[in-house]
């Protein structure tokens, strides 16, 4: 229920930025009864609609709901952000390199990378599709749909 | 396939053309051969795969392919209404990138979305053609011709509701507020409808849900050659051919020319050996079938021009939107 | 009868060798670019373009108009398996076919989606066939103050489906309207909530929301888990194809939604994803056991599948009759057209018989090959779901990655599709739902813009909104699901997981 409160809690502040952000757009001089600013403006009271009613439903069902966020729940939450991270920080590599190296090379090192470490000791076969998979996309979408793909060290 | 690899390998591809150029040089090619695309071109359009001057792009990527000039691939790059597309052709040291543009990469530049100025930060090679506004009503409507329409507006410029795909401040916007300009209407009093596209305005005059639509041409010659709506005037400055019974504005009384041109541009530092060569190329795309069949399906003017015209046109292009953009509230303030 | 000749005139050129193969290569192609997530049919038949040039006409937009209703066949494959729909339309399709997957019906999920679409289609075509002309009348009378009010139906709809609490189904429907903000202001032309960004300006397109928030959080979720809950592959169970309750059960969900999607499709618009959001909460209301919606409800599958394939076919009735295209896909379509030089429109049906005819038979045809084609397919794609997952979902991110840079070439939007694919996760680990979001954002600039449209027109009165009968009866509807919802739940106040 905590949880529940802190969603409403970020859900109240991000509708006042919502708003801040709202009323630094220019309204322009001409004919147009409603202007840009008044649509989101009521998306921002919806967002706090939304925050308070969160809030309300956490006060009723508070008596109904035991708290499941004990310390292994946590220790767990913990260990799952460290992955998501991980694998988050893997994919800005892989972003910023694909333009470089080209989608081949850095596609096959991606996936041979990420597969090492959930599909462990099958390195042959991670790596064989890695390979072959990355080219097949590349040769399905350069070849046959023709769009580009970077090109980068390997293209063809 | 391969583009701009930075690294000096002596590739296979070198070594070919080397050999390639030692035997032009054996043979009677002697004489300054005039440039040529040498390699896959990359067409860049600020819109999506079917959409906007996507057509365009896939239209020349045919025409260069069959007549032999070299092979290409179409690039989307969408973003700050084109900027990003034109801002990755201007820098390119390479004359083997080019770029559709439209209206677009004027009204925008003085409007401040994209910071890349059409006039110096590309080089523009060839204007391929144009298209008209429409001022188009439903046939069962009062306004039998422009005059009386611009009439009823002196009465009470908010008295018509008229739909304009897709942009405030772009052509279809332009047109319709010059024509109120030209009977001393303030453009801001116009009560204007931004639909998302041309389909929009026309589902929604048909189902009388507006009064009139100021759209490109294609989107209502159809109908008016249907009978379902009436056009009152084109903006161009001679009258289409698949309508012949439409008067331009200026025939009647209004000195409005504007249009939606078609124009190739390439990065800001060319050569005049590459800019005549794509002259070369353009000028025979632009006399194509494929390319003519592509201006005939929006009964278009497919007139060419060379880089300088272009280029001079360009520059009257942007001082008359300019104007029209500061009066409307949209040019960036300086 | 000279109508019903032209119609039997059209089968022999549908059925001609030529062109039944141009026929197969639109709906191949339509299956596999469904299959994709971010290329979606517009795209690819935009990218098609060149190669039509050499063929007759009728031949390109039979093989176009293939590509158009085979992405809506494919689109249920990725839903089903890896959660990740490829198209908006597909959206409703992943909440319970995803869930039947984990339970082991898979095989039969992906079953009712091929016979949900083939049926849904071919009515569609029927009516197509009979109605076309009377119903663009009744399209054209929608105009701003009806697709507001559309909208806010469509909205409801989404939010009284969100499972167990409301307050959090609206905030993620707020999420989604407010990111459908971003971008330039289509009456005022201002820019807003660009923060300096270039590639924002345009507003951020729905598939990268959808790419990041189903595909990259699907898989962020399910790499996290890994190593907690070991060896948690789903199997298949039972018979792979759908047995005889499940037939049963999916009888009426699938006439039902042949019709909403039909009559939804009609109307130039988001026709095809709003058809799967009304179908799936009117099934849902209908249904005997509503809780199990969420969880793996056959019905939830059958319904919006069967709809956004009626509702693909139905929005070639204004794209044939006023030449007006109701999405990104048919407009592309309807660039095809034009470039063969046939105008579609009133006059298309008199001037061009052979080529409207000629398509639209083809589609009967196309439907029973995709019908085929997606039957047999099962059986391989099933068995993806034996591909180990520590291969399976880094594969599904690259095809992310490619999905997402080939429609615009900007690595920002990888890295915003990265950052959706985190928000999925954070939504799934606190139990919002995510639906309601990517929804909002399909349909949230729509609403906006419609409502806009409407009071400039009214000069600001808000009256506009009650001028027509249409707006009044769909105001009418929004309000009673509204309080149908509020007051069924109120009564039902316990949790279930939210999809």
């Amino acid at each position: 229920m905590l949880q529940d409160r802190s969603i409403a809690a970020s859900a109240l502040a991000f509708s006042c930025l919502y708003v801040y952000a709202t009323l630094s757009i220019p309204v322009l001089d001409n004919i147009d009864p409603v202007g840009p600013r008044v649509y989101p403006l009521i998306l921002g009271a919806g967002f706090a609609v939304s925050s308070l009613w969160l809030f309300m439903e956490t006060v009723f069902a508070g008596s109904q709901q035991s708290g499941q966020n004990d310390n292994r729940q946590d220790g767990r939450t913990k260990s799952e952000w460290m992955t998501v991270i991980s694998v988050s920080a893997w994919m800005v590599a892989y972003f910023m390199a694909l333009v470089p190296l080209g989608f081949l090379l850095s596609s096959s090192l991606f996936l041979l990378g990420l597969s090492s470490y959930f599909n462990r000791n099958r390195f042959a076969a991670n790596a064989i599709t890695s390979v072959l998979f990355s080219i097949g996309m590349y040769a399905l979408f350069t070849r046959v749909l023709q769009v580009p793909l970077p090109g980068g060290l390997l293209g063809f | 396939m391969k583009k701009h690899s930075k690294l000096p390998v002596p590739s296979m591809a070198l070594i070919t053309a080397a050999f390639m150029a030692s035997l032009a040089l054996g043979t009677s090619a002697i004489a300054q051969e005039a440039w040529k695309p040498s390699k896959t071109v990359e067409i860049v359009v600020g819109s999506a795969a079917g959409g906007g001057n996507d057509k365009s792009a896939r239209a020349l990527q045919k025409v260069l392919s069959e007549s032999g000039v070299t092979e290409s691939v179409v690039l989307n790059k969408t973003g700050a209404g084109g900027g990003l597309a034109y801002g990755y052709v201007s820098q390119k040291k390479d004359p083997h990138f080019i770029g559709i543009a439209q209206g677009g990469i004027m009204s925008n530049h003085i409007s401040g979305r994209s910071e890349l100025d059409p006039l110096t930060d590309v080089t523009p090679l060839s204007y391929m053609g144009n298209e008209a506004v429409a001022i188009a009503v439903r046939s069962d409507s009062p306004y039998k011709n422009i005059t009386e329409f611009v009439e009823q507006l002196t009465k009470d410029p908010a008295s018509l509701a008229i739909s304009v795909g897709s942009d405030r401040g772009g052509v279809n916007h332009g047109a319709v507020a010059l024509l109120a300009k030209e009977r001393g209407i303030n453009p801001n009093q116009l009560k204007i409808v931004i639909f998302s596209g041309g389909a929009e305005s026309v589902t929604n005059l048909l189902g009388g849900h507006i009064d009139a639509m100021s759209q490109l041409q294609n989107n209502a010659i159809p109908h008016h050659q249907s009978g379902a709506m009436r056009i009152l005037c084109l903006t161009s400055d001679q009258r289409a051919q698949a309508v012949p019974d439409v008067p331009t504005c200026k025939e009647e009384g209004f000195d409005v020319v504007m249009t939606n041109w078609t124009v190739v541009i390439g990065p800001k530092s060319l050569t005049e050996e590459q800019v005549k060569g794509w002259e070369a190329v353009l000028r025979d795309a632009n006399a194509s079938p494929t390319w003519k069949a592509l201006i005939e399906s929006v009964a278009g003017d497919g007139r060419y021009m060379d880089s300088a015209t272009t280029r001079e046109f360009l520059k009257e292009d942007y001082a008359q939107a300019k104007d029209l953009m500061t009066e409307l509230g949209l040019a960036k303030k300086q | 009868m000279d109508a019903l000749l032209q119609v039997i005139d059209g089968f022999s050129i549908s059925l001609q060798p030529h062109n039944l193969w141009y026929t197969f290569i639109g709906v191949f192609m339509g299956t596999v670019i469904g299959v994709l997530p971010g290329i979606g049919p517009s795209a690819a038949m935009a990218l098609l373009i060149p190669f039509c040039y050499d063929l007759s006409s009728t031949s390109a937009l039979i093989m176009m108009a293939g590509i158009y209703y085979g992405a809506q066949y494919g689109g249920a494959i990725t839903s089903v398996l890896i959660n990740t729909p490829g198209e908006s339309s597909s959206v409703m399709t992943a909440i319970d076919g995803y869930q039947m997957a984990r339970k082991g019906r898979a095989g039969a999920a992906l079953a009712i989606s091929a016979w949900g679409s083939f049926i849904g289609g071919t009515t569609a075509i029927i009516a197509l066939t009979i109605f076309a002309v009377p119903l663009t009348t009744a399209a054209l009378s929608f105009g701003p103050p009806e697709y507001f009010m559309l909208m806010l139906v469509a909205m409801t709809c989404v939010f009284s489906l969100t499972g167990s609490s409301p307050a959090k189904g609206m905030l993620s429907t707020m999420i989604g309207l407010a990111i459908a903000t971003v971008g330039t202001d289509l009456q005022s032309g201002q820019i807003r909530y660009s923060f300096g960004v270039p590639a924002l300006q345009e507003g951020i397109d729905f598939i990268i929301v959808v790419v990041g928030v189903f595909a990259v959080g699907e898989v962020l979720s399910a790499l996290a888990e890994k190593f907690q809950s070991t060896g948690d592959i789903i199997k298949l169970d039972g018979k792979l194809m759908l047995t005889r309750e499940e037939w049963k059960r999916s009888a009426k969900p699938v006439a039902r939604g042949s019709l909403i999607g039909f009559l939804v499709g009609v109307l130039p618009g988001a026709g095809a994803t709003i058809a799967s959001i009304v179908s799936y909460s009117v099934e849902k209301s209908n249904a005997k056991h509503p809780e199990e919606f969420g969880k793996g409800a056959i019905e939830g599958v059958a319904g919006p599948e069967t709809a956004n394939n009626a509702a693909s076919t139905g929005s070639m009735v204004p794209l044939l009759t006023l030449g007006v295209p109701g999405s990104g896909s048919t407009a592309v379509l309807l660039g095809a057209f034009i470039m063969f030089g046939i105008q579609p429109g009133p006059l298309l049906f008199q001037n061009h018989p052979d080529v409207v005819w000629g398509l639209v038979n083809s589609m009967y045809v196309g439907n029973v090959m995709l019908l085929l084609l997606n039957l047999p397919l099962i059986f391989i794609f099933v068995r993806l779901l034996y591909i180990p997952k520590g291969l399976l979902f880094p594969i599904v991110l690259v095809l992310a990655t490619i999905g997402i840079f080939a429609i615009n070439n900007l690595e920002f939007e990888l890295f915003l599709c990265l950052a959706f694919g985190l928000l999925g996760f954070v939504f799934r680990k606190l139990d919002i739902p995510l639906a309601p979001m990517v929804l909002a954002v399909v349909l949230g600039s729509l609403m906006e813009q419609s409502f806009r449209q409407a009071m400039t027109i009214s000069g600001g009165s808000l009256s506009i909104f009650l001028h027509s009968m249409v707006s009044i009866s769909l105001a009418i509807l929004c309000v009673t699901i509204l309080v149908f919802t509020i007051f069924k739940t109120s009564i039902r106040g316990r949790r279930a997981p939210a999809t």
